[in-house]
C-alpha cells in the first residue's frame, strides 16, 4: 500500500522536529488503578485481550514512525500478544528504541531486558526482510503489556500512509498524528466513517491528529465485503507538489487528460488498424456486427496476464518486444489485458463506431472512492461503445468474456469516461441474474431400492461460465473433469456420484458451459414403514450452511447476481403411486426468490426449484430477513413427497 | 496491469525483487540428461509427474561430520505438476546448505539452469502457534519451465554436522519412481548397519573400497487421503547407523542409547531450586493427598506455563534449566515437562522424560532406534494408594510400577487423560538406566465423546421445541473449550452450536444457552440450550413427518471418494457418543410404523439405535462407538457400508397420524 512519491530536501534542518516527537514518544503513559484492576471490558465482554492505549507518530519530515501499544490481559488465552514480532525490511527501515515491560496486576512493572532477536523472514537478491521478535516473560491473566519503539524509514522519502483503527483487538483508546512532508501536498480521508464519538482528524499545531475510543475489534465473516473496505482507517495520499489540483473535479479532471493523452497515443487510427479493420468487417454490416468482430479479433490476441506466471528466465528468453500501440498489437499477437483492451478500442475506432476507453476499479479488493482522489485505485480499463443508441461496455483483456459482459469484480464500479476534456464519471452496469445461470436438468429413474439413475446436464452460463472458464484455463481436461464432477456433487445430497460424458467447450466465450453427465443418487428415497420418502431438494447443498450464525457485523456482498434453476424428471417404477406431494413453496425478498414445486403425471415426478439472487451487497440490519429466506430455502429442499410402492419389491433401506 | 496470482506472496514478493538481468543458457548435467530416454513408470491420468532418478550420495568424514548429496529427476506430466518446480530445502544448526542448483530440458528449446540468485530464503517459525524463534531456514528456488513434457531437476549438497550418526533414505514419493539410489562412503574400518521401514531387505553393492550402493526400482506412489496414517509409518524407507571404529559417537544402536544421550541433554535442568520449592509449596498448601498435589502442579505448568520455543542450535533438543522456565513464565513442550518433573520431585514423586511422535504411527514398535521425535510429555511414578482407574492414562510398568502419562503442553486436557493422538502411540522413556521405547495406553472409548440428551415438545402448529443437555468429556470436551476460549466476541461462543443446528435443521432458535465447566478441566464440559424448531414435521396429506433424529451427525463421507481407498484409516482417539431425544407429541398422534433399529457392529466401530413411542412420546436413542483406532484396508468396503446405514438411519422418519 505504501507507495514512493517524491524525494524532499533539506531535511536535516528539521531535524528538530525529531525531537519533539521523541520528547512525546519516549515516555511511559501512566496507568490508572481501573486499568490494573479491569477483568474485563464490558464493550468487549469476550475478548482474550484489549488494546488500553495506542499510539501511532508518525512523521514524515524526519521519515519516522513512533509506535506505542499498551495491552490487557483477560484469558489465558490472550497472553499469546506477549509475543511480539516487529517486520522490517533491513536497509530500508531501521528499528529503535525498543523497550517493553510487563505491569502485574497488583502493580509491580518488569522491565523487558530480554533477548530481541533479529529473525530473517524473507531473504533474496540483496533484500531482507527481517523482524524484531521478543516475548515478555511473567505475562498473566490480568497483566498489562506495553511495548514501544521508533520506525525509521529512508530519509528524505515521504510515502503515501493511513491510520488503521480497527484492530484484530477492542481498542479502549488510541491516539493518532502525522507530520506533513514539507514541499509535498497531502490528502487525507475515511472512507468508511469513523467510530462512533471519534472528531474526524484535524489539524493541531501544524500536525494532524485524531483520537479515538471503544473501536470494537475486527471480525471476519463469510459473504463480507474486501476487509479492508471495511476498517475504520484514515488514508494519506500525497501529491508531487503543491501545484497539484485540491479540488476533487480539477484533480481528476487533469488525471483523465492525461490518461487519455496515452490511450490516444496508443490506439491512434493508422492504416494497419484500418486495413484489419477493413479485413474483418463488411460493408454492410450493422454497428453492433461490426463491433462483434472486432470484439473477437480482440479476444484472439495472446493475453500475456493470464498465462501461467513464467519464471524471469523464461520470460528473459521469450524476448516479447513493448507494445507501443495498437499496431505493435497487431504485429506482435500479444498484449498484456489493458493492451488488449486499448487494441479493441483503436479497431472500434477505426471502424468509426463511437468508443471510449473507462478507467474503472476492480471492487474484489477495494471499493473505490473518487473522494480519495487516488488515481492508483483505478486499476483497470474497459470500452465503452455506443450501439443503437445504447452504450455496451467490453473488456476482451479478461477472457472468455461473452461479447457486453464484464468480469465480475468490474461490474457495479466507478469509472471515469476518459475524453480530450478530461472525462466524465460514469458507472458499470451490473449484470442481471437472468445472465448468469446454473441450469441443471436431470433425468433419472427411481429404482426399487430407491437409488435414482439417469443422465444430468449443466449449463453454465453468463458470468457463471465465464468464471469457471478463467479459474480452469491453464488447467488439462482431467483436472476440468474432475472440478466439473465436484462442482456438481458438492452441491448435490451426499452420496451422489456423477461421471462426465461429453468434452465440454472451455474455450468459447459466447457460448455456454455445457457439461453432460451420467447420474447415481443411491438411496435417495428412503422408507418409512409401508412408504417411502423423498426429499424435494436434489441440489442445494451451496444453500445448507449459508448464515447460519444469528448474529453479524458486516454487510453482505456477494460476486454478481445470478439465478440456478433445476429440473428434475423421475421415472417411477411400475405400479408406484405418489401418496402425497409438498406444497409449492415460495419465498421472495425482493433481493432473493426462491421456487420449488413437484408435480406428479403418469407414473413421472417433476421436481422444480429456482433460486435467484438479485442484489450484490445487504446492509447487516437485513441479516434476519436473509437469514430467514435461507432457512426458507432449506426448508422447502427438505419438503418430502410420500410414495406409495407398488406391486414390485419395496423400497429398501438405502444400502 | 492485471495479474495472475497462482503463486504466494514470497514468490510474488521475490519476483517484485528482480531486476534486469540477461541469462546465459546451461546444459542440464549429463545425470538429468540420461534420463531423456527412461521409461516412463507406471502411472494413471491423475498423476502430474514421475520421478525418473533419484540419488543420494553420503560422505562420512568423521564423528558429527558428513556430507549429503541429493539429487532428483522428475517429468512433468500434468499442469498442476508444476509444484514439483518449486523445491524447498531446510537447514539449520546441524545442516548448511553448501550448493543448490536446479535445471530443466523443456521438451522444445534450450535447457535452462537457474541461478544462485535466483534463490531465496524464508524464516519458518510461528509466532502466533508460540514458536518465537528456531534457526532452521528455508532455501527456496523455482526451476523453470516446469510445465507438462519438461524434464526437471535438482542436486542440493549439504554438510551436515548431527547429534546422530544416523541418515535416511526415503524411497517412496506421492508420484511414481523409476529408480532411486542411495550411496554411502564411510571412511576406513567404519562400519554401517541397516533398518528397513516398510521395505524388503535389500542387499548393497560395494560399488568401490569403502563405498556401498541400494537401488530400488518402479515404486508405486502413496496417495495422499484424509485420515491416513502419517507418512513415516507407511512409506518405504532406509535408516542408516553409522558407526565408528572405535564405536563412539556413533549412531544410536539401541532406544538405551537414545535415553542415556537424552538424559546426558538434560542433565542438571531439572535441579531444585529455593524458588520451586516456594512455588511448589505455594500451590501444594491446600492439597490433601499426593494427587491432589500432582494435579496441582500439574495444572500450574500446564496453564500458567505459556507455550513459547526458542529453538536455537542445541536448544532445539535441549530444555531449559527449570528454574529459568519458572522464571520467565513459558517455555516449550521440554521446557515444561523439565519443570514440572523438577517440582514433582520436590514433592518426592520420581518422573521421567517421554519423547514421542504427536502423530500415532510415525513411530512404532519395529522403528530403528532414532530421533524421530517432535514433541516431550512426562511419564510420573504413582505412589502407592492412588486409584489407577480413574487415571486412563497409567500403565504398570515392570521396574517402575505405575506410570502415569502426561501432556503438559496440550492446555485443555486435565492430568489423568491423554489427547487422543497420543494414545496407543509409541514413545521413547528415558530412565537413569537408559532408553526404552514403550506403548502408551489407549482410554476407553467411554471417557471421550458427548451425551446429548433432548427433551423437546411438539405443538399443535408443529413447533418443537424443549431442552437440549450435553455432556463433553476427553478430547471432545477439548474441542468444545477450544472453540469458546478463542472466540472474539460473546456472539462467537455460540456458533459451534449454530453450526451444528444447521447440519441437522433448516429452520432453528435458540432461546438460551449456557456453558459449565468451561475453565474447570478436571469436570465434564457441559452445554445447555433451550431450542425452538419452527414446521418441525412436514405435512403429507393427514399425516406428519417427523425425523426422530432431530439434531446431530455421526455418518461421515470420509469415503464416499470416486476412487479405491488405498490407505487405512485411523481414528484420533476412542470415543463413545451417544444421543437421547425425547419428542412428545401431542395429543392423539400416534405413529403409523417406527424407523427399524440399527446395530451396526464392524467390531472395532459399532453404532445401535432404536425408536419407541410410549405414552405420547416418541424415543430416539443412538450410540456410536469407535473402540480401535486403526481400520485396515480390507476392511474399508465394510466401514463405506456402515457409514451409509448410519446416514440412512438419520435421514429415517416417522409418518405420525392422528389417532383421534
Amino acid at each position: 500500500m505504501l507507495q514512493g512519491i517524491s524525494r524532499l530536501g533539506a531535511v536535516g534542518a528539521l531535524l528538530s522536529f525529531a525531537l519533539v516527537m521523541a520528547a512525546r514518544a519516549d515516555d511511559w503513559q501512566p496507568i490508572s488503578p481501573e486499568e490494573l484492576q479491569m477483568k474485563s471490558e464490558p464493550k468487549a465482554p469476550a475478548a482474550a485481550a484489549i488494546f488500553l492505549y495506542r499510539q501511532i507518530d508518525r512523521d514524515d519530515v524526519i521519515s519516522t514512525e513512533a509506535i506505542y501499544s499498551r495491552i490487557k490481559i483477560l484469558t489465558d488465552e490472550g497472553r499469546k500478544y506477549a509475543n511480539v514480532e516487529i517486520p522490517y525490511l533491513q536497509g530500508t527501515n531501521r528499528i529503535s528504541s525498543l523497550q517493553a515491560r510487563v505491569i502485574r496486576p497488583d502493580g509491580g512493572i518488569a522491565e523487558f531486558d530480554g533477548t530481541i532477536y533479529d529473525k530473517p523472514l524473507v531473504k533474496a537478491r540483496g533484500v531482507k526482510m527481517m523482524s524484531k521478535t521478543f516475548t515478555l516473560p511473567g505475562v498473566e491473566v490480568g497483566s498489562i503489556i506495553e511495548y514501544r519503539y521508533r520506525r525509521s524509514m529512508p530519509s528524505g522519502w515521504a510515502f503515501n500512509s493511513r491510520w488503521l483503527l480497527s484492530d484484530e483487538l477492542f481498542t479502549k483508546r488510541a491516539v493518532f498524528s502525522l507530520r506533513q512532508a514539507i514541499n509535498l501536498f497531502l490528502r487525507w480521508s475515511w472512507p468508511l466513517g469513523l467510530p462512533p464519538d471519534t472528531a474526524p482528524p484535524a489539524r493541531d499545531h501544524g500536525l494532524i491528529r485524531l483520537e479515538t475510543k471503544d473501536v470494537p475489534a475486527f471480525v471476519t465473516e463469510e459473504y463480507m465485503p474486501p476487509e479492508d473496505v471495511m476498517k475504520y482507517r484514515v488514508e494519506f495520499v500525497y501529491e508531487a507538489d503543491s501545484s497539484h489540483q485540491k479540488e476533487e473535479n480539477d484533480y481528476w479532471k487533469e488525471v483523465g487528460k492525461r490518461s487519455n493523452i496515452r490511450v490516444e497515443r496508443f490506439a491512434r487510427t493508422n492504416r494497419e488498424l484500418e486495413q484489419e479493420v477493413a479485413r474483418l468487417v463488411q460493408a454492410g454490416d450493422s454497428d453492433e456486427i461490426k463491433a462483434h468482430k472486432l470484439y473477437a479479433r480482440a479476444q484472439q490476441i495472446r493475453n500475456l496476464s493470464f498465462e501461467r506466471q513464467a519464471t524471469e528466465q523464461e520470460t528473459e528468453r521469450e524476448k516479447l518486444a513493448e507494445n507501443r500501440d495498437a499496431d505493435d498489437v497487431l504485429e506482435h499477437g500479444y498484449a498484456d489485458a489493458d493492451g488488449i483492451t486499448w487494441f479493441l478500442y483503436g479497431l472500434l475506432r477505426a471502424a468509426k463506431l463511437d468508443a471510449s476507453i473507462v478507467l474503472v476499479a476492480t471492487r474484489d479488493d477495494n471499493f473505490f472512492d473518487r473522494r480519495l482522489m487516488n488515481a492508483r485505485e483505478l486499476n483497470t480499463c474497459v470500452v465503452a461503445v455506443s450501439l443503437g443508441g445504447s452504450t455496451v461496455f467490453l473488456d476482451p483483456g479478461v477472457p472468455f468474456m461473452p461479447f457486453g459482459y464484464l468480469p465480475w469484480n468490474e461490474t457495479g464500479v466507478g469509472g471515469l469516461r476518459l475524453d480530450k476534456d478530461g472525462g466524465q464519471w460514469m458507472v458499470t452496469p451490473l449484470r442481471d441474474s437472468a445472465d448468469s445461470r446454473v441450469e441443471r436438468k436431470v433425468t433419472v429413474k427411481l429404482t426399487p431400492s430407491g437409488t435414482l439413475e439417469g443422465k444430468a446436464t449443466v449449463t453454465y452460463s453468463g458470468l457463471e461460465a465465464s468464471w469457471r472458464r478463467v479459474s480452469y484455463r491453464n488447467e488439462d481436461a482431467t483436472e476440468r473433469r474432475k472440478f466439473l464432477e465436484q462442482d456438481l456433487e458438492g452441491d448435490a445430497a451426499t452420496g451422489v456420484d456423477v461421471k462426465l460424458t461429453n468434452t465440454p467447450d472451455w474455450t468459447s466465450s459466447e457460448m455456454p458451459l455445457v457439461a453432460e453427465f451420467d447420474f447415481r443418487a443411491e438411496g435417495w428415497a428412503a422408507a418409512a414403514g409401508r412408504r417411502s420418502l423423498m426429499p424435494v431438494g436434489l441440489f442445494g447443498g451451496s444453500e445448507k450452511h449459508k448464515f447460519e450464525h444469528s448474529a453479524r457485523v458486516h454487510p453482505l456482498y456477494f460476486m454478481f447476481r445470478y439465478q440456478h434453476r433445476d429440473e428434475l424428471t423421475i421415472e417411477l417404477p411400475p405400479g408406484w403411486q405418489i401418496s402425497s406431494l409438498p406444497k409449492a413453496r415460495t419465498a421472495d425478498i425482493k433481493v432473493a426468490s426462491y421456487n420449488s414445486s413437484a408435480q406428479a403425471t403418469n407414473g413421472t415426478l417433476s421436481i422444480n426449484r429456482a433460486l435467484v439472487l438479485n442484489t450484490i451487497v445487504v446492509h447487516q440490519k437485513f441479516y434476519d430477513q436473509i437469514r430467514d429466506f435461507y432457512q426458507a430455502v432449506r426448508a422447502g429442499d427438505e419438503d418430502q413427497i410420500v410414495i406409495t410402492p407398488g406391486a414390485a419389491p419395496g423400497v429398501a433401506n438405502k444400502h | 496491469m492485471r495479474l495472475d496470482k497462482r503463486f504466494g506472496v514470497l514468490l510474488a514478493a521475490y519476483a517484485c525483487m528482480h531486476g534486469p538481468a540477461t541469462w546465459a543458457t546451461a546444459n542440464a548435467p549429463d545425470w538429468m540428461r540420461a534420463q531423456l530416454s527412461a521409461q516412463l513408470p507406471a502411472q494413471d491420468e491423475e498423476t502430474n509427474a514421475v520421478v525418473l532418478y533419484s540419488e543420494i550420495q553420503l560422505t562420512v568424514l568423521a564423528v558429527g561430520k558428513m556430507k549429503r548429496l541429493d539429487r532428483r529427476v522428475y517429468k512433468i506430466l500434468r499442469s498442476n505438476g508444476e509444484s514439483h518446480g518449486v523445491v524447498f530445502a531446510d537447514f539449520g544448526s546441524q545442516s548448511r546448505i553448501t550448493a543448490m542448483h536446479g535445471w530443466s530440458i523443456p521438451a522444445q528449446g534450450k535447457d535452462f539452469e537457474v541461478k544462485d540468485k535466483e534463490i531465496f530464503e524464508t524464516g519458518i517459525s510461528n509466532v502466533d502457534g508460540g514458536e518465537l524463534i528456531s534457526d532452521v531456514r528455508r532455501k527456496v528456488m523455482r526451476i523453470p519451465a516446469s510445465v507438462p513434457g519438461s524434464i526437471i531437476g535438482y542436486e542440493i549438497e549439504r554438510e551436515l554436522s548431527p547429534y546422530e550418526m544416523t541418515d535416511e533414505w526415503e524411497i517412496q514419493d506421492n508420484v511414481p519412481v523409476r529408480e532411486t539410489r542411495y550411496t554411502v562412503r564411510l571412511p576406513p574400518s567404519w562400519s554401517y548397519k541397516v533398518f528397513w521401514i516398510n521395505h524388503g531387505e535389500t542387499a548393497p553393492t560395494e560399488v568401490a573400497p569403502g563405498q556401498w550402493r541400494w537401488i530400488a526400482t518402479d515404486l508405486k506412489p502413496i496417495k495422499l487421503e484424509q485420515r491416513m496414517p502419517p507418512w513415516q509409518g507407511i512409506a518405504a524407507r532406509m535408516v542408516l547407523s553409522l558407526q565408528p571404529p572405535d564405536g563412539k559417537g556413533g549412531g544410536f544402536q539401541s532406544w538405551q542409547e537414545v535415553g542415556t544421550w537424552y538424559l546426558g541433554l538434560a542433565n542438571g535442568r531439572r535441579d531444585a531450586s529455593p524458588v520451586i520449592h516456594q512455588k511448589v509449596q505455594e500451590l501444594t498448601a491446600a492439597a490433601a493427598d499426593p494427587l491432589s498435589k500432582m494435579r496441582a502442579l500439574a495444572a500450574f505448568v500446564q496453564k500458567d506455563i505459556r507455550y513459547v520455543a526458542i529453538e536455537l542450535g542445541v536448544g532445539g533438543v535441549q530444555p531449559h534449566a527449570a528454574s529459568e522456565v519458572l522464571a520467565h513464565g513459558y517455555g516449550d513442550c521440554k521446557d515444561k515437562v523439565t519443570l514440572l518433573s523438577s517440582m514433582l520431585k520436590d514433592i518426592g514423586i520420581e518422573s521421567h522424560y517421554v519423547l514421542i511422535n504427536t502423530e500415532r504411527g510415525a513411530v512404532a514398535a519395529g522403528t530403528p532406534p532414532n530421533m524421530g521425535f517432535n514433541h516431550a510429555i512426562i511419564a510420573i511414578q504413582l505412589p502407592a494408594g492412588i486409584d489407577k482407574a480413574k487415571l486412563p492414562a497409567s500403565i504398570a510398568h515392570q521396574n517402575l510400577g505405575a506410570l502415569l502419562f502426561f501432556d503438559p503442553t496440550h492446555t485443555l486436557i486435565p492430568l489423568g487423560y491423554l489427547p487422543g493422538a497420543l494414545q496407543a502411540n509409541y514413545g521413547m522413556l528415558a530412565t537413569p538406566t537408559g532408553g526404552e521405547l514403550i506403548a502408551l495406553p489407549q482410554a476407553p472409548s467411554a471417557m471421550n465423546g458427548v451425551e446429548r440428551t433432548a427433551k423437546l415438545t411438539l405443538d399443535e402448529n408443529g413447533t418443537l421445541s424443549g431442552d437440549v443437555h450435553e455432556v463433553w468429556t476427553g478430547d471432545g470436551a477439548a474441542v468444545q473449550r477450544y472453540a469458546l476460549r478463542v472466540a472474539q466476541q460473546d456472539v462467537d461462543q455460540i456458533k459451534p452450536i449454530e453450526s451444528m443446528l444447521s447440519h441437522s435443521l433448516s429452520t432453528f432458535q435458540i432461546l438460551h444457552a449456557s456453558v459449565k465447566n468451561l475453565r474447570v478441566m478436571g469436570e465434564p464440559l457441559i452445554w445447555n440450550y433451550t431450542v425452538e424448531i419452527p414446521r418441525y414435521p412436514r405435512i403429507a396429506g393427514d399425516l406428519l413427518i417427523i425425523r426422530p433424529r432431530v439434531l446431530g451427525s455421526m455418518s461421515s463421507g470420509l469415503l464416499e471418494t470416486k476412487e479405491p481407498r488405498e490407505q487405512p484409516i485411523e481414528f484420533e482417539a476412542p470415543v463413545r457418543n451417544s444421543d437421547v431425544f425425547e419428542i412428545a407429541l401431542p395429543a392423539g398422534y400416534v405413529p403409523d410404523s417406527l424407523p427399524p433399529a440399527v446395530n451396526e457392529d464392524l467390531g472395532s466401530i459399532a453404532y445401535h439405535s432404536s425408536t419407541s413411542f410410549k405414552g405420547n412420546v416418541l424415543r430416539y436413542t443412538r450410540t456410536l462407538e469407535v473402540k480401535e483406532l486403526s481400520i485396515p484396508v480390507a476392511k474399508v468396503e465394510a466401514l463405506k457400508q456402515f457409514y451409509r446405514v448410519i446416514e440412512n438411519d438419520e435421514r429415517n422418519s416417522t409418518l405420525l397420524k392422528t389417532g383421534k
